[in-house]
């Protein structure tokens, strides 16, 4: 029983655990069915999903694929192994080849043959370092075999199976190539223009250096290390002034680098120290150079190393410099003979003109005249040396004064008249009296100028005719070109002659020294003194049919209105008698020449052996003009002339003699304070002259007159020239013209009234050889002067010009008067 | 606790001392389910301990010695329920260090509301390895008998070592060490 129960209670354990399971079961068959449901549910809505998005997968698919086909750029996609799966229409129509053309084929095939083996390369680094994406530049060929670059930029995709291809955008840069080609062309040509340049400038011997804008050296070339005698190193950043330059330049060089930031160029000489201290000069050529904006950035300076001719130039300045010391020696030694000659010859020439006046046997009157000629000669010689010295050494100046052209030119003729006459030979002058007037220019170089022509003429001339021709042949307002002209019909050169005629000391031949003589030096000395008066001596020759030399001057012309000559008024001084000189001299030739010529002139003067003794005299007496020698014992001329200027009293003009014509010694005497300057040897017109100038503006009874109108003196030369000493035969004359000349004056006077100028012409012609007979050289050549103007001159003008004439022939009757007292008085004493 | 653990002690009881055993431990016990129990049904874990605890008044053997035959006697369960953990691996070890990482993974899938123990193993040689048993229920003489039965299974010779981390038993150490051959 007790079993029986157990074994129930078990089973019904059992049963309910059964039930219990069962329930279990069915609860988790009820959950898995629920599950299953839901999970039915959410297959379908996947598959929803799925339909979804493969249709907008589709859209986006298409919407790429336009993209990809409407691309300007080339789209492809290759497999693994570089084979074209895809290439999109850009691509298809870029090379010209057709898509099934490419498709299939391998990138690789299209490429150039030359690029294969980079790219080959560049994709297997690409697999080794599995690089994702990068980019490429190559060539490929296109059908037509054209070569395209192409630039491209390749992804490395990998899908879902883990193996991969390539996703590739690519465009073509064949003409960005093309253009890098052609700069890298450009760049090389420059490159290897620039190299070529630097081994050009390397070569030439040049030191190149650049600066930067604070001087500081950015580059140096080799020759410049060289000449330096630096290293590269050494110079790199150093301050090029401080390190380089010989400090006086510095003030140039920084001077000249201030005009480079300027862009200016600039080329100069300075010294540069080398290394080893030793300095040497170049020739800097500094230019400044630029960036790429145009902004000055520093300067080049190109170096050219001048030493050795530096040192030339040093040498030649030596050199140059002693040449003018010698000629500076040779001129004082110039100066010295000057005067050791000239002293003597003084004596020699004055006591000859002394000799003159003294009563002479024909025989004796011969020897001096030859003494004469000869001492003149050797005068001449030594004054023609001395001028060309003194040209040569620039040390004469131009003596501007008014003058009257045609009476220097008549004066001349008369000058020469006789010697041509004694020669057979007929000397004219073709002057235009109204072109040839009043000028201003240095009256004793043309009158020096013209004589050397002339006597050439006459020297070289032996039969035949000398031309002296003025012209003015050009006129504005007062400036003047005159044209001067000496011909002859003498020997003539031939053209070699011609051209050494102007050289010193030249003559045409030896010949011709010998037959003609002189120095050579006459036509030098023309030309010298025609250039320093502004024109050109120049000459026309023809060999033995005779010569013309003529030059063109610039001059200004004068009113009328100046003393036309120096002469000497005797009678006034003689009337007067008031005057008295001092003649300070301690030569006793020169005092005896001068004395003469005083006493001649009947005036009073003393004499004084020194300055000294001069002073003294001044001291106690009041005269009127002192002629003082510069060189003397005891005391000089300079001396004396200070102490007498220091004395009270009116200033008295004070003359120096001296033989130098040196201008130095002229201005050193003017400015001891002495008034004008007379050169020994002097003729006796040269004094009259000083006397005139310095002694008639003294007179108080002048009434004014000469101070406008020229004086009109005696020509004595002329008389001379006329009467040989005849002093009856003169008297003859004077007496004669005094007679006749009055009512000659009145017709004339009457005809220039009536402006008959036929009749005036005639008269003139008449009256014109009476004033040459008594010595009014002035007067004949006025009246010959107005003789050829007629006819060719306004009326008036002619009327003025006769008015003239006839008042001062008036003017010259006491003149006359004196003449003819003087000659009777001395054919009286002789006489007696 | 997993029905099976119920109904194959309650087995093993039966073919131990007899369904009259069975009965008395049931009757004795306070039982919510009324001791009616299935393998796939999910029991309260006061139910096992009032059983093993009734069984040991009714038999007179200690609970822990009860405990270790009962994971001996589960041991050929498993071995004849599941065989492909067994023939997964060829040695004790591995297959000891399977349990936590694989086979209650696996329980888990299969019963989502299972309390397990967790069993923590690593090798210290060769020859060593420790595990580490937690739980709150306190049954590592289960565990006990289960390894001794494990080891025998791949037939190899080893020595346990049982200590306890913490005192309750809720934290036990062994540790096992093949034996030199």
């Amino acid at each position: 029983m007790k079993e029986l129960e157990l074994l129930k209670r078990k089973l019904e354990r059992e049963k309910a655990a059964r039930k219990q399971a069962e329930q279990i079961l069915e609860a988790k068959a009820l959950e898995l069915y629920t599950a299953n449901e839901s999970l039915r549910k959410l297959n379908e809505s996947l598959e929803d999903l799925v339909q979804v998005r493969t249709k907008d997968l589709q859209e986006s698919e298409e919407k790429y694929r336009n993209v990809i086909e409407n691309a300007s750029d080339i789209i492809y996609t290759t497999d693994k192994d570089g084979f074209f799966t895809f290439i999109n229409p850009k691509g298809v129509a870029a090379f010209g080849f057709h898509l099934d053309e490419i498709i299939g084929k391998r990138f690789v095939d299209f490429v150039l043959d030359d690029y294969k083996q980079d790219l080959f390369e560049y994709y297997t680094k690409i697999r080794k370092d599995n690089i994702g994406s990068d980019y490429f530049e190559f060539p490929i060929r296109s059908k037509d075999k054209e070569i395209h670059w192409i630039g491209q930029n390749v992804n490395r995709v990998e899908d879902q199976n883990g193996s991969f291809y390539y996703n590739a955008v690519a465009r073509d840069i064949t003409l960005r190539k093309t253009a890098e080609e052609k700069l890298a062309i450009a760049q090389t040509a420059l490159t290897q223009s620039e190299v070529k340049y630097r081994s050009v400038l390397e070569n030439l011997e040049l030191g190149l250096m650049e600066v930067d804008l604070e001087g500081k050296i950015i580059r140096v070339y080799d020759h410049f290390c060289r000449m330096t005698g630096y290293e590269k190193e050494e110079l790199i950043g150093k301050d090029a002034i401080k390190t380089l330059l010989v400090e006086e330049f510095e003030h140039l060089l920084r001077s000249q680098d201030a005009n480079r930031t300027n862009s200016e160029s600039g080329v100069y000489e300075v010294q540069l120290r080398r290394k080893d201290g030793k300095h040497i000069w170049v020739l800097i050529s500094g230019a400044p150079f630029y960036n790429s904006k145009g902004e000055v950035i520093g300067s080049l300076g190109v170096h050219y190393e001048i030493t050795d001719r530096k040192d030339l130039e040093q040498s030649l300045q030596v050199a140059r410099h002693k040449a003018v010391e010698a000629q500076k020696a040779e001129q004082q030694f110039l100066a010295h003979m000057s005067h050791e000659i000239r002293t003597p010859l003084n004596a020699i020439i004055g006591m000859t003109h002394l000799l003159k006046e003294t009563s002479l046997e024909e025989k004796q009157q011969e020897f001096v005249d030859i003494l004469g000629d000869s001492a003149s000669l050797l005068k001449g010689l030594v004054s023609d040396i001395l001028d060309i010295s003194k040209i040569d050494s620039g040390v004469i100046e131009k003596n501007e004064t008014t003058f009257d052209l045609s009476n220097l030119a008549n004066r001349l003729i008369q000058t020469f008249k006789s010697r041509a006459f004694d020669k057979g030979l007929l000397l004219e002058s073709k002057i235009v009296e109204s072109d040839a007037s009043f000028v201003i220019s240095d009256k004793q170089w043309i009158h020096q100028i013209l004589i050397n022509l002339i006597s050439n003429a006459i020297k070289f001339t032996s039969k035949g005719s000398i031309t002296l021709s003025i012209q003015r042949i050009k006129k504005n307002g007062k400036k003047a070109v005159f044209y001067f002209e000496v011909s002859d019909t003498g020997i003539g050169m031939n053209p070699d002659e011609v051209k050494t005629v102007f050289s010193s000391f030249k003559q045409a031949n030896k010949k011709i020294r010998t037959d003609f003589g002189g120095t050579g030096l006459g036509l030098s000395i023309a030309t010298r003194l025609v250039s320093l008066l502004g024109g050109q001596l120049e000459v026309k020759s023809e060999m033995g049919k005779g010569s013309s030399f003529f030059f063109s001057l610039p001059m200004e012309t004068a009113e009328n209105q100046i003393k036309k000559s120096v002469a000497f008024d005797e009678l006034d001084l003689v009337k007067n008698n008031k005057v008295k000189l001092l003649v300070v001299e301690d030569n006793i030739m020169n005092q005896k020449y001068i004395s003469t010529l005083l006493n001649k002139w009947n005036i009073a003067f003393d004499i004084a052996e020194n300055g000294k003794i001069a002073v003294d005299k001044c001291a106690t007496f009041k005269y009127d003009l002192i002629f003082m020698d510069l060189s003397m014992p005891v005391m000089d001329g300079y001396e004396a002339t200070n102490m007498i200027n220091a004395q009270p009293g009116a200033k008295v003009p004070i003359i120096a003699l001296t033989a130098s014509t040196f201008l130095s010694k002229k201005e050193l005497a003017l400015n001891s304070g002495m008034t004008d300057f007379l050169a020994k040897p002097f003729t006796p017109e040269e004094l009259s002259g000083i006397l005139q100038k310095y002694l008639s503006g003294n007179n108080p009874q002048s009434n004014g007159k000469k101070d406008v109108r020229e004086v009109i003196t005696l020509d004595m030369a002329s008389l001379e020239n006329l009467y040989k000493g005849d002093q009856e035969y003169a008297l003859e004359m004077f007496n004669t013209y005094k007679m006749v000349i009055n009512p000659e004056l009145d017709t004339l006077e009457s005809l220039v009234e009536k402006d008959q100028m036929e009749s005036i012409k005639k008269q003139l012609h008449k009256i014109k050889p009476m004033f040459k007979m008594v010595g009014l050289d002035s007067i004949y050549a006025d009246c010959e002067s107005l003789y050829s103007r007629i006819g060719n001159s306004d009326i008036i003008e002619v009327k003025m010009s006769a008015k003239k004439i006839i008042q001062e022939a008036k003017m010259t009757f006491t003149l006359i008067d004196s003449e003819i007292k003087r000659l009777e008085e001395s054919l009286k004493q002789t006489n007696d | 606790m997993k029905g099976i653990v119920f109904t194959e002690f309650l087995d093993m009881v039966e073919s131990q001392f007899g369904y009259e055993v069975v009965d008395h431990i049931l009757a004795e016990s306070n039982l919510d389910s009324d001791g009616i129990y299935t393998a796939v049904g999910t029991y309260p874990h006061s139910e096992i301990v009032q059983l093993l605890m009734n069984l040991s008044d009714k038999v007179g053997v200690d609970p822990a010695i009860l405990l270790k035959a009962f994971g001996k006697y589960l041991f050929d369960t498993f071995l004849k329920g599941y065989p492909q953990f067994f023939s997964a691996v060829d040695n004790a070890f591995d297959f000891l260090h399977s349990i936590d990482k694989h086979i209650h993974v696996e329980v888990l899938k299969l019963y989502p509301d299972a309390t397990l123990p967790k069993f923590e193993s690593h090798q210290l040689d060769n020859q060593t390895m420790i595990m580490t048993y937690s739980s709150e229920r306190k049954m590592a003489a289960l565990a006990e008998g289960l390894i001794e039965k494990s080891i025998a299974h791949y037939e190899e010779d080893c020595q346990i070592k049982v200590e306890n981390i913490v005192a309750d038993g809720s934290k036990v150490k062994f540790t096992i060490e093949r034996s030199l051959a």
